[in-house]
């Protein structure tokens, strides 16, 4: 149980830290002062004891770190601070944290309501016992297109001799049955039938009563089973159904029983009869009783015994039967389909192409949001890079990254899923879409969509945060904070190139998604404006009258009655023209096809050959009323009744068809049917018809045969009623007058023609809108994503476009840079995405009506949405780039006739108009590389113009000139003559700020034993601006920095920039305060920012705006007074270790006492590369000064040679271990390890005390270069060390190079 | 104890005594020290280096600052247990350790091996 004793320590250190840290303080402040006591017993004076206990110790801080990884539990702690600093960073750009959910909120809507659907369509099993075994039968006919079901004698054969199934049961789907029910009420419900053991198979058990027993099949009993939904709603759902029946063809059955829900089959019943189970006749009678082998009515449902092969069992019965029953069974096989929830085969494909479409949506999303991400990380790879520099590993940051990853999973999933709840509720709604209705976002479409958040969010977020981690750390920071987007160094350039191919890909997918949604909606409008072949659809009602048969047979009685309807119909008042027909014109799939022959003109001389037309069986008002207008011949009229001899109308496209070039009046259709010696059959053709869509519009017209249904034996029939008054008022008479004739007739589904046949058009308005939606989805996505990338693009590059215009480009040009770069991309895209469309266009336009994929509509439509689109997102960027949006007014004095860009300040005054003639003469041959002696160095914001020397010029050859322009239109202008006679460059520098009228000039004055040929720009890292660029380290900086690690280089640019140049630092050593005034306000030495560093702070800050070149000097007291180093230090640091990526807001002592010199960073970098990379002093008191080497040493020997390890030394020689006078507590180093070639930087926050240690470290790298980690020594000799680590520096490079 | 540890004590510059020989400490001595020490009665941490210190005559010195990760460790796996108590002298709040009973088993047990591992290796050396 010792790991539970472990979790529970580390629990209790886990949640009272304080506590812990408190103790832990406690713990080694008694140590040491035991042990200092001890010292002192032995002899020593206090100072030293103290000393000689702290060295015994060895590192404090270490030992605390060691001690509180092991305290609690480290990864909970770090991922609680990757936690809050995620939040922090979405704090910080909420727009593009607003756009990242929305996008992937928007993406995930769609693909969860698509789940939604897939869920149903695709993996909803009925609930049945073991689906995974059932399979249902259907026949399939060699020759002849479609399914077909079973023979009741085939069935009967094959369940005698099918091993590998177990049981097996007949069933018919429903179709309209009027029945009456136990109330008296006629209704038209759906009647289906199921074979003996129907249920077993199933392997359910009814809700209610009894399933059909043998004797109930065998004997055909009036029995019945209803299902549970018209159990629960008409029947009232109590146990009393069981005494209830329903009337059903004038006989009253019993209700035994209750199907339980969900089984899915028979699909659409409301109760179910039994259906047969005798031996089938012998084959001769067969016909008689209407069940021969080719009356292949039912569907059959089998239960396979588990690893069993029924397919080739079936395929052996199959061809048995075939031997058996040639004439019947010839080409006939009986195969095994999966089993599936009801209805949905005809939508797995739609289904499966809409997932495809919601895939591309989420593709588009994916990478929108890695652009989206990518841009903000080049945006924060400052922090990045001193995060890398501090000691995070790349492991961290990618957990970093990955967690907030999930966060925007969750954001966006929670999002998504509130979409497609509305989405989906929508369209069971709105829309008539023939959605499943058991579609909806339950939870395993939640998990899904939850697993598919986290999977896009994740693979969105970790290309950035890979580039992140594995960033060249010295270009990233060269390029800074503030970033260069796609005109800086290499990689940058690289990303632009990413980031444009990410926008091309969006722009392609959604040209893709834009062009098929085109498609559809081009064939929505050409289907729709088909014209139907009728007329008059408005103001027609059509209800079909379902009547028992029994009460009407014979025929005769049925007839009768029809006629009696239609009499009646006709006779109602407002009624214009009424007429009987036994579909909607346009119901489709309810045509029957029927043979015929035409001696002498289509003869044949099998079956198979005889040629087919739809039957359409009407009375004589049937054309009056749809308007289908009569081309030739006569309608039908009262001689065309049941006695009369067989007529026919035809309409034009069977003439088309059958009948080219003839007279087709008076021409004898023959064995038009089968049904008896009581009908005619033979039809003459008495009349043409024009052709009338009769399935939909989509298909052509097809030949067509109205009878007059008097000489067909069809039953339930359409009323068609064409009327003045209104639908609602014509529809209680038209039940009336039906009522009348018989009450037990449903009249429910009473419908407007015109309604009813635009439900026929539902398919492709459900693609159109669909399709339309995925279009939009994806344009509005693609528009988001080429907004931010562009707006990123423009924003990174602003202050370059502003000083361009302020140098006298034209806004024009910039706009037109901006928009070729959009254009350029959205071409491209648009160009892979049509190609794309061309080569899957092809299986699209077999689903659409009449429209090609080159149709010039389709193509044309896509690509102006497109077009708009880009324009749309293109627009905001590109005026911001022409300086469009004015922050900032001009100084009054600028020179007429000078752009004024929201970023720049325009300097006025005398020197600003020769800076500007300068630049006005290197624009634009400068800034476009056009000459060869004039070039330009663009690195981050600032804009180098650098010239090559030439004699031939004068003064210009000697000046380089260069543009500072921060954020808030703070302006630095910095003028750089060389004065190689003199042995200086003099640098003049002015600055503007918007609310300051006068502007600032000041000179400098920098040594230069060396010149340099030109900046360079790796040497202006940390510089301010040109200002503190050239100096004696810069002068020889690209060759301190050859060869160096960009990383090395890089952690020290990081820690420099920590230290000095992204100031956060703020001096508290001012010398405009007051002795106790510093007593009091000593601050925290080392204070955990509550934000990561920002560049650019102190520009905002208004104080700060103006001053010379380097960090405001001002107080910032913070916290307490620390009574003892460990305390302050331990206040400041953050419980977790520094090393792991802890962003810390250090308040370092900065010009104080020191001269002018240490101020600018450009020092640094060069300075950084020796082990202890850089040291940051933090509180030097005033006592500091008091000692050699401490600041007012400094400020007498200004620490130029000594490279960046001006702080080291100050370290060196202070008292280091007596805080009580206040000497240097602990300090942040970053410094780079080398382990067996393994080179690492990190960062440590190494108490006072070790100072000395480290210079130590150094000098004894000078004569030992073996001995790099060791760091002890006798304490003694700390006082000694005195050299330059500039020398220390070189030495570690030669042993570097040897 | 692991290797961590063992290198940890061997490479940490405070240990200069034996650090200076190559003879290092051996894995899971640090914590057998430490163990031995809580034995003969409860003390607080720099009561525990002194014990060592003053127990192999100044030879074996513990790096001070270690030894509190490694009491740390040896705490979260139960075999000692530590308490808040007052120093007599000057009313001081410190942190006491003792040793548990599954401490002593341990402890027991660890001193039997190494008492079987020194004499094997005093065996070989011993082999002329």
């Amino acid at each position: 149980m010792s790991w539970l004793h472990s979790v529970k320590l580390r629990l209790r250190a886990l949640l009272h830290r304080d506590e812990a840290e408190r103790a832990l303080e406690d713990e080694f402040a008694f140590h040491i002062e035991q042990e200092t006591a001890a010292n002192v017993r032995l002899g020593m004076s206090p100072e030293t004891a103290r000393r000689a206990a702290l060295l015994a110790f060895g590192g404090v801080e270490r030992h605390k770190e060691e001690y509180r990884d092991g305290r609690g539990f480290r990864w909970l702690e770090e991922t609680a601070a990757d936690l809050r600093q995620a939040l922090r960073r979405f704090r910080r750009s909420p727009r593009v944290v607003a756009a990242v959910c929305l996008t992937l909120g928007l993406g995930l809507g769609l693909a969860g309501s698509v789940f939604a659907v897939m869920d149903e369509v695709l993996f909803r099993l009925p609930s049945v016992r073991a689906p995974e075994e059932l399979v249902m039968l259907r026949g399939e006919h060699a020759g002849r297109p479609g399914s077909e079901g079973v023979s009741w004698p085939d069935f009967w054969d094959l369940r005698a001799g099918l091993d590998p199934i177990e049981s097996m049961a007949v069933f018919e789907d429903a179709f309209d049955a009027p029945v009456v029910l136990a109330d008296g009420s006629p209704a038209l419900l759906g009647q289906g039938s199921v074979g003996y053991r129907f249920l077993d198979v199933l392997g359910v058990a009814p809700a209610l009563g009894r399933g059909f027993v043998l004797e109930d099949h065998r004997d055909r009993l009036p029995v019945t089973m209803v299902s549970y939904d018209l159990w629960r709603g008409r029947l009232g759902g109590d146990s009393t159904v069981l005494a209830q029946s329903i009337e059903l063809g004038g006989q009253r059955r019993r209700i035994v029983g209750v199907l339980p829900p969900g089984i899915g089959y028979p699909s659409g019943v409301d109760f179910i009869v039994p259906a047969r189970e005798t031996e089938p006749a012998p084959e001769e009678n067969q016909a008689k009783q209407g069940f021969g082998r080719s009356w292949r009515q039912y569907r059959v449902i089998a239960r396979v015994r588990p690893g069993q092969d029924v397919s080739a069992a079936l395929e052996t019965r199959s061809a048995l039967l075939e031997r058996t029953h040639p004439e019947t069974n010839t080409g006939y096989r009986v195969l095994a389909a999966p089993f599936r929830a009801p209805g949905t085969d005809s939508l797995r494909q739609p289904v499966m192409l809409l997932q495809i479409g919601v895939l591309l949506i989420l593709a588009i999303a994916v990478v929108n949001v890695a652009s989206l991400l990518l841009a903000r990380s080049i945006r924060e790879r400052h922090q990045t890079a001193i995060r890398l520099a501090m000691g995070a590993g790349a492991g961290r940051l990618i957990r970093a990254g990955v967690l907030e990853s999930l966060l925007f999973a969750g954001a966006g999933s929670g999002l998504g899923l509130g979409l497609a709840v509305a989405v989906v509720e929508m369209a069971k709604r709105i829309t008539p879409v023939p959605l499943p209705p058991g579609v909806e976002v339950d939870w395993r479409v939640m998990a899904v969509t939850a697993l598919v958040a986290t999977i896009a969010a994740v693979a969105a977020g970790i290309v950035p945060t890979l580039l992140a981690a594995r960033q060249e750390l010295g270009r990233s920071i060269r390029i800074g904070g503030r970033g260069v987007g796609g005109s800086g160094g290499g990689s940058s350039r690289g990303v632009a190139r990413a980031q444009a191919g990410m926008l091309a890909a969006q722009v392609a997918l959604s040209t893709l998604l834009l062009l098929v949604s085109g498609m559809f909606l081009v064939s929505y409008g050409r289907v729709s404006r088909v014209d139907p072949g009728f007329s008059h659809a408005s103001d027609v009602l059509s209800v079909r009258i379902s009547i028992q048969r029994p009460k009407y047979e014979p025929w005769d009685g049925f007839l009768s009655f029809f006629q009696a309807v239609d009499r009646e119909v006709a006779a109602l008042p407002g009624v214009v023209a009424s007429g009987l027909s036994f579909n909607n014109p346009m119901e489709p799939g309810r045509g029957f096809m029927v043979g015929f022959e035409i001696p002498g003109v289509v003869d044949v001389a099998t079956d198979a050959e005889r040629p087919t037309a739809a039957l359409w069986p009407v009375s004589s008002g049937f054309f009056r009323t749809v308007g289908l207008p009569l081309l030739r011949g006569r309608a039908f009229d009262g001689s065309d009744g049941r006695d009369g001899s067989g007529v026919v109308i035809v309409n034009q496209a069977f003439v088309e068809r059958y009948l080219p070039g003839r007279d087709p009046l008076g021409l004898m259709l023959e064995k038009t049917h089968f049904w008896g010696d009581a009908f005619p059959a033979e039809h003459r053709i008495v009349g043409i018809v024009a052709d009338l869509r009769a399935d939909g519009y989509a298909e052509d017209p097809y030949p067509t045969m109205f009878f007059p249904f008097e000489q067909t034996p069809f039953g339930n029939m359409r009323v068609l009623v064409r009327s003045r008054v209104e639908p609602a008022v014509l529809a209680a008479s038209l039940r009336e007058a039906i009522w009348r004739l018989d009450p037990a007739i449903p009249l429910d589904r009473l419908e407007r023609l015109d309604l009813a046949t635009a439900a026929t058009l539902r398919p492709e308005r459900f693609a159109a809108a669909l399709t339309t939606v995925l279009g939009l989805a994806a344009i509005l996505l693609t528009g988001i994503g080429l907004f931010g990338a562009l707006s990123y693009a423009v924003g990174a590059r602003i202050r370059e476009l502003g000083i361009r215009l302020a140098l006298g480009a034209s806004p024009v040009r910039l706009l037109r840079e901006v928009a070729a770069r959009a254009g350029a991309i959205v071409l491209v895209g648009w160009g892979i995405g049509l190609a794309g469309f061309l080569a899957i266009g092809g299986l699209i336009s077999r689903s659409v009506f009449e429209t090609r994929m080159t149709d010039p509509l389709v193509l044309g439509a896509g690509s102006v949405v497109l077009a708009i689109a880009a324009a749309l997102a293109a627009v905001g960027p590109a005026r911001k780039a022409a300086g469009g949006r004015r922050r900032c007014s001009a100084p009054s004095d600028v020179p007429s006739g000078e752009v004024v860009h929201p970023d720049v300040a325009l300097v006025p005054g005398q020197r600003a108009r020769r800076l500007l003639d300068l630049a006005a003469r290197l624009e634009p041959g400068a800034l476009h590389g056009r000459g060869n002696e004039e070039r330009v160095e663009r690195a981050s914001d600032r804009l180098v113009l650098a010239r090559e020397p030439d004699p031939k010029r004068g003064e210009v050859d000697r000046l380089t000139g260069g543009v500072e322009v921060e954020p808030a239109g703070h302006c630095r202008l910095g003028l750089m003559e060389r004065r190689p006679e003199q042995g200086h460059y003099l640098i003049q520098i002015v600055e503007v700020a918007p609310d300051r009228a006068v502007p600032r000039h000041y000179h400098r004055r920098r040594q230069c034993p060396k010149i340099p040929e030109r900046l360079d720009p790796v040497a202006e890292v940390g510089a301010e601006g040109i200002g503190g660029g050239p100096d004696q380290q810069v002068a020889g900086g690209k060759d301190a920095l050859a060869g160096k690690p960009d990383r090395e280089v890089a952690a020290g640019v990081a820690a420099a920039q920590v230290a000095h140049h992204d100031r956060p630092v703020v001096a508290t050593d001012d010398q405009r305060v007051g002795h106790e005034q510093r007593r009091q306000d000593r601050p925290n030495l080392l204070h955990r920012g509550d934000r990561p560093l920002e560049g650019g702070d102190l520009s905002r800050d208004p104080r700060a705006v103006g001053r010379p070149v380097g960090p405001s000097v001002r107080p910032q007291p913070l916290g307490q007074p620390g009574p003892k180093t460990d305390d302050s230090v331990r206040q400041g640091l953050p419980p977790g270790r520094l090393d792991r990526g802890q962003l810390l807001r250090l308040h370092v002592s900065q010009r104080g006492g020191m001269s002018d010199e240490l101020d600018p960073g450009v020092r640094v970098p060069v300075g950084l590369i020796a082990e202890p990379v850089i040291a940051v002093p933090m509180g030097v008191d005033h006592q500091a000064d008091r000692v050699p080497g401490g600041a007012a040493d400094l400020a007498n020997h200004p620490p130029g040679g000594r490279g960046g390890a001006l702080r080291v030394d100050h370290h060196d020689v202070a008292p280091v271990d007596d805080h009580q006078r206040g000497a240097v507590d602990a300090g942040l180093v970053a410094h780079r390890v080398v382990e067996d070639q393994r080179e690492h930087a990190r960062g440590e926050v190494v108490p006072a005390h070790r100072w000395a240690v480290v210079s130590r470290q150094l000098r004894r790298d000078r004569g030992d270069p073996t001995r790099e980690h060791d760091e002890s020594d006798d304490s003694s000799r700390c006082q000694q060390v005195d050299a330059p680590l500039g020398r220390s520096l070189s030495v570690a490079r030669e042993r570097r190079a040897g | 104890m692991s290797i961590d540890d063992h290198a940890r004590v061997r490479l940490d510059p405070g240990n200069r005594t034996m650090a200076q020989s190559e003879a290092a400490f051996l894995p899971g001595t640090l914590n057998l020290l430490i163990l031995k020490t809580v034995a003969m009665g409860p003390t607080h941490g720099w009561g525990i280096s002194r014990r060592i210190r003053a127990l192999s005559s100044d030879v074996l010195e513990v790096n001070q600052g270690s030894l509190y990760p490694a009491l740390q460790r040896l705490e979260q796996r139960g075999l000692i247990d530590a308490s808040w108590g007052t120093l007599a002298e000057g009313g001081r709040r410190v942190r006491i350790y003792k040793l548990t009973a599954k401490g002593r088993s341990y402890l027991a047990r660890e001193r039997d091996l190494w008492a079987g591992f020194v004499t094997a290796v005093q065996r070989i050396l011993e082999t002329t």
